[in-house]
């Protein structure tokens, strides 16, 4: 049942791409690939919705995404304390009663800062680990529908 | 202690523990000294948490946590030892200051009677609940909510009214969810070593509950430091001679305030920290370390509360403390001899 | 070739498309009624709250001794309803609940709406509301910068965060759908769906980058959540007003937040599943499980009532008894016991099965819910202001026809920005209904073998 067809890339002809509408079947042909001894950078896939086993069959690393969260998040954190203890030096000025320096109001807003920062930051690691916005991609859209596609790059 | 747990049932080894207790008691500790609370209050709390944990996942219907639930639930007989403890402990309560001047709730009699009622409470909830989750009929989860609302009310008791009741009128209206939310974080932790033991003979059913409950080890730490913060940071803010002594007894003692140290360090910042790494979290020797910990966090939390109010003995803390924890660990042990590695 | 016992699921999927994707086209007569009636209370919203910035504060009712009033209440209320967008979507991930995708996307959506709304009040409570960037930290010529032990500069903070965070979170889950979503429309709109989409194709990388943001921004969302209404409650808690300074307040907000949240996301999706036809995508069991959701906050949010009212006595505190007192026999008394039976009796049925599967049922009990919560939120604040320590500044506080209006109007907000959200944007993931199809086949695959 295997519905291969060899496209004609015009750039790139060296690109065989394998089109299934099964799941399984597609995970099957990717781990003969693999077995068959195809380097597992040369394969991509594509597909409608995360398919876990492919990273599993590819071997991939876990994505580099959390280095971004981690300097994200300590960013976030550290600066903001930073940011409000120059405040209240800067001009100092006793409210209700309570020190300049008041750590366990403060950690309030650090919390917050942490998350809006990691969160933000996190986003943009995802937009440039994956060079989005992918105007190539806007421009002329490779769709393939609800299929599973490998695509093995031969150069 | 092998020997015990094979031979003897739950309900010797309870009279017996019972008995040992209340010798030493008897022997070693004034009227004044309230050292059998510690061990009470965090044993409670473990054995309590552990059914919890259980009822919970029953009524979520997690799968998570199913190859392991029938080896938390052989932990409900130990309940029956609280309401006998506590009985014990009664001896000791003249030393709640309310006893001297009795009012219409704070007065001796009732507050046995009523504390004893909130310990035998969990203990037969437990039992009608265990027996309808082994049967799995379909009544196991009005019995699990039967016993999570009787768990709520036993550690509501144990907060308000065995430990803040010892600085009456202080009040702080968070302490009881706090209380019953620990006993679930105990519950967690105990489990860790319970699954981690298990998925050393059968790594196959057991491996994963073990990840997930690193997992909620690590939620929990969080949700201990948001549930003590939105306690201190309302006093200390607030600012009321009143509420704010509290806090200023336990700082002003040097020796208090590195066990409030200790406790932010093993409830939060260790079991957080550490557990955000992958490597760490599958680590088994490591995550047991952090474990055990988090139940050195709590006992320690326990003496912070008793400390300025009442007596404490070194003995009189130790001795039911170990003696509390004695058939935990040996039927942890029986569990984990009598599982054959099945693979 | 001969006995193929692989699955085929594309023509599920594709009628997955089909069906969420065709919801978002030709509104019909019903949708542009209900569509003007909400712009137009909107706009009278927004009218009245023009009258109030020319006229002054002296057109709202609150005044001494009760400074907030109906405006703090709907500030409170807002911020509760857009919580259970982030727990359906954050806290329900994480802990892998597969009936999270029925509501997720309309749950995000409505927290996003909802936060946008709550973020007005404060501006129109303001009175001057062009002096509102003194509640942010910039370097000025007056040489002084915001107030940090200040609650409402934390509130700044934690309002603004959650909404972008919560603005990141719902888009991200968009962006596969998007992909979908430019293959079915044509014209300016595959236009706009394909921008949005950043070119996504689905690749290998593209997914793991993606479901580790995902699980990244939920991880972040649950505590933000936490501490979003923890810091609403602290607006009271740190003040020391009777019945406000309270440590229960943090947790008992929570609580009560996602209470409120989830009965609005039942009001919102019961007859949008019929309007739009996806009834088999929200399902009755999804239904049974989001009302043992709500009974659980029901249970928490009494135990808190319960806690408050007792250790109040216990403490004899004559402040906190008084107050209490007040709320159950004084000026309010019938706003009290509604709560109460909106809050706590009522959520008891849900313990029975049928209850919780009778649509019908849930639908009102749900907006029995909503005006409980809004009840309680004016509960705390009111009675707490109007019965402070002194009895020689007693008083009592009704709101004014323009409050009333605004607070009209904001529900128009709402419902104007959710009913264009559900003509513009996937009602539901794809994606992720996608994948769990697949999975639960394969699952029934395994045990029939």
């Amino acid at each position: 049942m295997t519905n291969s067809t060899f496209s004609n890339n015009e750039k790139n002809s060296e690109v065989i791409e394998y089109e299934f509408a099964s799941k399984e079947e597609f995970l099957e042909k990717l781990e003969s690939l693999v077995k068959e001894g195809v380097v597992p950078s040369k394969l991509s896939t594509l597909t409608p919705f995360h398919v876990h086993e492919v990273e599993h069959i590819l071997h991939t690393a876990p994505s580099n995404l959390r280095f971004f969260t981690l300097v994200g998040a300590l960013t976030g954190f550290f600066l903001s304390f930073a940011f409000i203890i120059f405040t209240v030096l800067d001009w100092p000025l006793i409210t209700g009663g309570k020190p300049l320096i008041s750590i366990p109001a403060f950690i309030i807003v650090a919390f917050e800062c942490t998350i809006l920062i990691g969160g933000i930051v996190s986003f943009l690691g995802f937009l440039h680990l994956n060079r989005f916005p992918d105007f190539g991609g806007i421009l002329h859209p490779k769709e393939c529908g609800n299929h599973f596609i490998i695509l093995h790059n031969q150069g | 202690m092998k020997m015990m747990s094979k031979k003897m049932p739950v309900v010797v080894q309870i009279i017996l523990i019972a008995l040992v207790v209340f010798i030493m008691d008897f022997i070693f500790t004034s009227q004044s000294n309230i050292s059998i609370l510690v061990g009470l209050l965090f044993w409670a709390g473990v054995g309590q948490g552990l059914i919890a944990m259980s009822a919970a996942a029953d009524l979520a219907q997690g799968k998570w946590i199913k190859s392991i639930k029938p080896y938390m639930q052989e932990y409900y007989p130990l309940l029956a030892m609280f309401p006998i403890i506590f009985i014990i402990f009664s001896i000791h309560a003249p030393a709640y200051r309310w006893s001297w001047e009795p009012g219409t709730w704070l007065n001796l009699p009732f507050f046995i009677i009523r504390n004893t009622i909130a310990y035998l409470l969990p203990f037969i909830v437990a039992h009608f609940y265990v027996m309808a989750s082994r049967k799995s009929s379909n009544k196991t989860q009005l019995a699990a909510v039967l016993y999570i609302v009787s768990f709520v009310v036993c550690q509501s008791f144990m907060a308000y009214d065995q430990v803040m009741s010892f600085e009456y009128p202080w009040i702080n209206t968070l302490f009881g969810a706090f209380f019953f939310i620990e006993a679930m974080y105990a519950g967690i932790a105990f489990s860790i070593f319970l699954t981690g033991l298990l998925s050393w003979k059968d790594s196959s059913g057991f491996k994963s509950s073990f990840q997930d409950f690193t997992l909620m080890l690590m939620g929990f730490a969080l949700m201990w430091a948001g549930l003590f913060y939105s306690q201190y940071l309302v006093i200390w803010y607030g600012n009321i001679p009143e509420e704010v002594s509290y806090i200023a007894t336990r700082m002003e003692d040097p020796m208090i305030e590195k066990m409030g140290i200790f406790t932010l360090l093993t409830l939060f910042l260790i079991p957080f920290l550490l557990l955000v790494s992958r490597k760490i979290k599958s680590t088994v020797p490591v995550v047991f370390g952090i474990a055990f910990l988090v139940l050195a966090g709590l006992v320690v939390e326990r003496l912070i509360y008793l400390i300025p109010v009442g007596d404490l003995s070194v003995m009189g803390v130790i001795m039911p403390l170990v003696l509390m924890g004695i058939p935990f660990l040996a039927l942890l042990r029986s569990q984990y001899s009598s599982t054959n590695g099945k693979n | 070739m001969g006995e193929d016992t692989r699955m085929n699921l594309e023509p599920y999927f594709q009628q997955v498309e089909t069906d969420v994707l065709g919801a978002m086209s030709k509104p019909r007569m019903f949708y542009w009624i209900a569509l003007a009636i909400s712009a137009l209370a909107f706009a009278g919203g927004l009218t009245l709250w023009g009258y109030q910035i020319f006229k002054g504060m002296g057109v709202a009712g609150i005044t001494h001794p009760v400074g907030w009033g109906v405006y703090i209440t709907n500030l409170v209320f807002w911020v509760g309803i857009a919580h259970s967008g982030t727990l359906i979507s954050a806290v329900l991930f994480l802990f892998r609940a597969q009936f999270r995708s029925a509501y997720n996307r309309i749950a995000e959506a409505m927290t996003v709406i909802a936060v946008m709304t709550a973020g007005l009040y404060p501006l129109i409570h303001l009175g001057r509301v062009w002096r509102a960037y003194f509640l942010f930290p910039y370097p000025n010529q007056r040489l002084v910068w915001a107030n940090f032990r200040s609650p409402l500069v934390w509130d700044v903070f934690a309002v603004s965060t959650y909404l972008t965070i919560s603005m990141i979170f719902f888009y991200v889950g968009m962006i596969p759908d998007f992909a979908a979503a430019r293959r079915h429309f044509t014209g300016i709109r595959q236009k706009i769906y394909n921008g949005l989409s950043l070119g996504w194709q689905g690749t290998t990388d593209q997914w793991r980058h993606y479901n580790r943001l995902y699980m990244f921004l939920a991880a972040f969302a649950t505590p933000l959540v936490v501490s979003v209404h923890s810091v609403v409650s602290w607006d009271f808690a740190m003040s020391i007003v009777p019945g406000w300074h309270s440590t229960i307040f943090a947790p008992y907000f929570v609580a009560g937040a996602i209470f409120s949240g989830i009965a609005m996301v039942i009001t919102l999706t019961i007859p949008m599943r019929k309007i739009l036809k996806l009834e088999s995508y929200i399902t009755v069991d999804h239904y049974e499980k989001i009302a043992k959701v709500l009974l659980v906050t029901a249970m928490i949010v009494s135990f808190s009532y319960i806690i408050e009212l007792l250790l109040a006595l216990y403490s004899g505190n004559i402040f906190e008894i008084s107050i209490f007192k007040y709320r159950m026999l004084g000026h309010y008394r019938y706003f009290y016991w509604l709560m109460i039976f909106c809050n706590v009796l009522l959520p008891l049925t849900l313990f029975i099965k049928k209850a919780r599967r009778n649509l019908v049922y849930l639908f009102i009990l749900s907006l029995f819910v909503n005006i409980g919560m809004w009840l309680e939120r004016f509960i705390i604040i009111v009675t707490s202001l109007a019965h402070e320590y002194n009895p020689y500044s007693w008083g009592t506080y009704t709101p004014r026809p323009v409050e009333i209006g605004i607070s009209i109007g904001s529900f128009g907000m709402f419902f104007t920005f959710f009913l264009i959200f559900s003509k513009t944007l996937p009602v539901l993931s794809i994606s992720e209904i996608k994948e769990q199809k697949e999975h639960l086949e394969q699952k029934e695959k395994g045990e029939n073998q």
